[in-house]
């Protein structure tokens, strides 16, 4: 699945999350792998 | 897999609205040339400004922070301690805050409420009878003004981006708050005892300022004030991130046309309204005592009459 793909599952938008695997900032467009381990940063903060 | 424009590097974002895919090299060049360029055209910084940044511990102000030095700016910073011990918030964001002072070599001032106001912001706010939000917002904006005037700062800098200003004036506009629109601007000048507030980062969105705060490998506090939960403006991001999914720009020409073609017709007709030293501290307000004020002696009063009880 695609990182677009991934974001769409976990119902986040792609306008305000960051996906990060190994250290590395990842695309919509980029392919996941079964057994890769993503970290998801969500950018909004309220107040 | 994207490619960045300028070196044709793998590219870490692809913005829509400026179909522009860049590197993990080059998007910290892009960020900071655009930061220039909006402190140029809002003319936020001039040669004699002593520039102050209101830093919180979070992405924005931090990268806010990081940017301006990198830019040659001599901007030091002001952590206003707000006394929030849930998850020892606020004892984790000053940490974060003076990590980059120090990797910044450049001084952190802290202020903390609970000092400077007789109680921390959640007693503050419950006390007072007021949102916590809005008594955090009043409370920081008159600890960060006064601390300006009364150590020579000619220039706060915030680093409120277009999601937070898109948000803010989404929210006013479905209330016609007149006066809050007439006063929505990257730039507010000086007057009256009131320090110039700029925003430097009004042109990024947050995902934007986030990744240039990461790829500069700046820890920042990721937790949500626990307050927050909730916040109205999170739902009016969320809409405008839904359209902007649907329409690239569409947030940036919602809040650059108002401000250059909506603002000045509401600042003809919506003065300001008057400002006069508060009787207490000297600091400007409408009223006679200005709003901190009021909330400081409103908490010691109800605390001195349950002591005598």
């Amino acid at each position: 699945m695609t990182v677009r793909e991934l974001l769409r599952e976990l119902n986040l938008s792609p306008e305000s999350t960051l996906v990060i695997r190994n250290e590395e900032v990842l695309t919509e467009e980029e392919q996941l792998r079964e057994d890769d381990e993503v970290r998801v940063v969500s950018a909004i903060s309220g107040g | 897999m994207k490619r960045c424009l300028w070196c044709k590097g793998k590219a870490v974002i692809y913005m829509r609205e400026h179909r522009l895919a860049l590197c993990k090299e080059c998007y910290p060049k892009w960020f900071l040339r655009m930061t220039e360029r909006t402190i140029k055209e809002w003319r936020m910084i001039e040669p004699d400004d002593k520039v102050l940044v209101a830093v919180s511990g979070g992405k924005d102000s931090l990268g806010l922070w990081f940017a301006l030095t990198q830019l040659g700016y001599e901007a030091d910073g002001l952590y206003v301690d707000l006394g929030i011990d849930g998850d020892e918030y606020s004892a984790r964001s000053e940490s974060f805050a003076q990590q980059l002072s120090e990797r910044l070599q450049r001084p952190l001032h802290i202020v903390r409420v609970a000092e400077a106001m007789g109680s921390p912001v959640p007693e503050l706010s419950r006390w007072s009878g007021r949102e916590p939000c809005s008594a955090c917002g009043a409370i920081k904006r008159y600890l960060f003004n006064k601390f300006a005037v009364e150590h020579g700062y000619t220039a706060i800098a915030t680093g409120h981006n277009l999601d937070d200003e898109a948000a803010t004036l989404l929210s006013n506009l479905l209330r016609w708050q007149l006066g809050y629109l007439a006063r929505q601007a990257p730039t507010l000048p000086a007057h009256d005892g009131l320090v110039k507030k700029i925003k430097p980062f009004v042109r990024f969105t947050e995902k934007q300022v986030a990744l240039f705060t990461i790829l500069n490998g700046i820890p920042y506090i990721e937790q949500e004030c626990p307050f927050s939960v909730g916040a109205a403006s999170l739902f009016y991001k969320d809409l405008l991130n839904r359209i902007e999914e649907r329409s690239p720009g569409t947030k940036w020409a919602f809040y650059s046309q108002f401000v250059e073609l909506i603002k000045p017709l509401l600042s003809e007709k919506v003065p300001e309204p008057e400002l006069r030293p508060c009787l207490r501290c000297g600091m400007p307000t409408t009223a006679e005592v200005c709003v901190p004020c009021r909330m400081k002696e409103r908490v010691q009063n109800l605390l001195s009459r349950s002591l005598l009880q």
